[in-house]
């Protein structure tokens, strides 16, 4: 009875007590907001290749690269 | 007709020496970062065409140039001035006025000093020069602001996070040419625009 009431008035405040859906929304909610902000900002831009053959196989390059990154602190 | 790249290549003519290659690396850097691609005469290997053939038909593919006149000045050894990057900056200008399909072509000139380029070809007085004063964080601003300007594009870095990113670069670059078994010097133009843009595509 009592948690009945307190389901009321949570109601009528409009608070709702599942946390899992409070979070779930309001998370999704900032991340879609702030997804949308970047966009309006434009701070994506595409990073482009160049169009001339490399003189090293493209792979080794981005083997390199890789290794040198997994090394990173 | 447009090369199909047209609106994303910038053209670089500036001394391939020693001294300005860390210029050099940090012009190319900031233009990849800028979300361009860079091109120069130095990336084709075909050996059969001719120089100035290659360099007429990479000034006609790009809409933006960046001129470097600061090693405008006696050879050393001949006593005789520079004169590469003058004419090609003239070749250009001649494609923007002559070519109705690169009416719109964009320059950035730069020069060691302010209005030194008087001295020399004045004839481009009234176009916008500007100085890097050898100093690629300096060099970097002007690129990345220039291309912000022309392109219209929103999309685009700011100038210190861009070179916050070239130092971390540059300092990851031997390590990389170690695991490539090869010393910097070896890396192609190609190379080292394709290095810069599968670095600058990894988590950073």
């Amino acid at each position: 009875m009592a948690k009945n009431q307190a389901a009321a008035t949570a109601n009528d405040k409009g608070i709702t007590r599942d946390r899992s859906k409070v979070r779930g929304s309001s998370l999704s909610g900032k991340l879609k907001d702030k997804d949308s902000s970047s966009r309006s900002k434009g701070t994506r831009r595409e990073i482009l290749f160049p169009t001339e053959p490399t003189s090293i196989p493209r792979e080794e390059i981005d083997r390199a690269i890789e290794l040198v990154i997994s090394r990173r602190k | 007709m447009r090369h199909p790249e047209y609106e994303q290549n910038v053209f670089i003519n500036c001394p391939f020496d020693d001294d300005y290659a860390p210029l050099f690396e940090s012009i190319v850097f900031a233009i990849n970062d800028a979300g361009f691609r860079a091109k120069c005469a130095r990336e084709r290997l075909d050996s059969s065409q001719v120089r100035l053939q290659k360099i007429v038909e990479l000034i006609s593919s790009s809409r933006y140039s960046i001129h470097d006149l600061s090693r405008t000045m006696l050879d050393a050894t001949n006593a005789l001035p520079r004169f590469n990057m003058p004419l090609e900056l003239g070749i250009d200008i001649g494609c923007k006025a002559f070519n109705p399909d690169c009416a719109e072509k964009s320059f950035l000139i730069f020069d060691s000093e302010q209005y030194r380029f008087q001295k020399f070809v004045s004839d481009i007085s009234g176009q916008d020069i500007h100085q890097h004063g050898n100093n690629a964080k300096l060099a970097v601003t002007r690129v990345r602001d220039w291309l912000r300007t022309e392109s219209g594009r929103i999309d685009m870095p700011g100038g210190a996070a861009i070179y916050d990113r070239y130092e971390r670069f540059r300092a990851e670059l031997p390590a990389i040419c170690s695991a490539l078994k090869l010393d910097f010097g070896q890396l192609t133009f190609a190379d080292l625009s394709y290095t810069i843009a599968r670095w600058l595509k990894t988590p950073q």
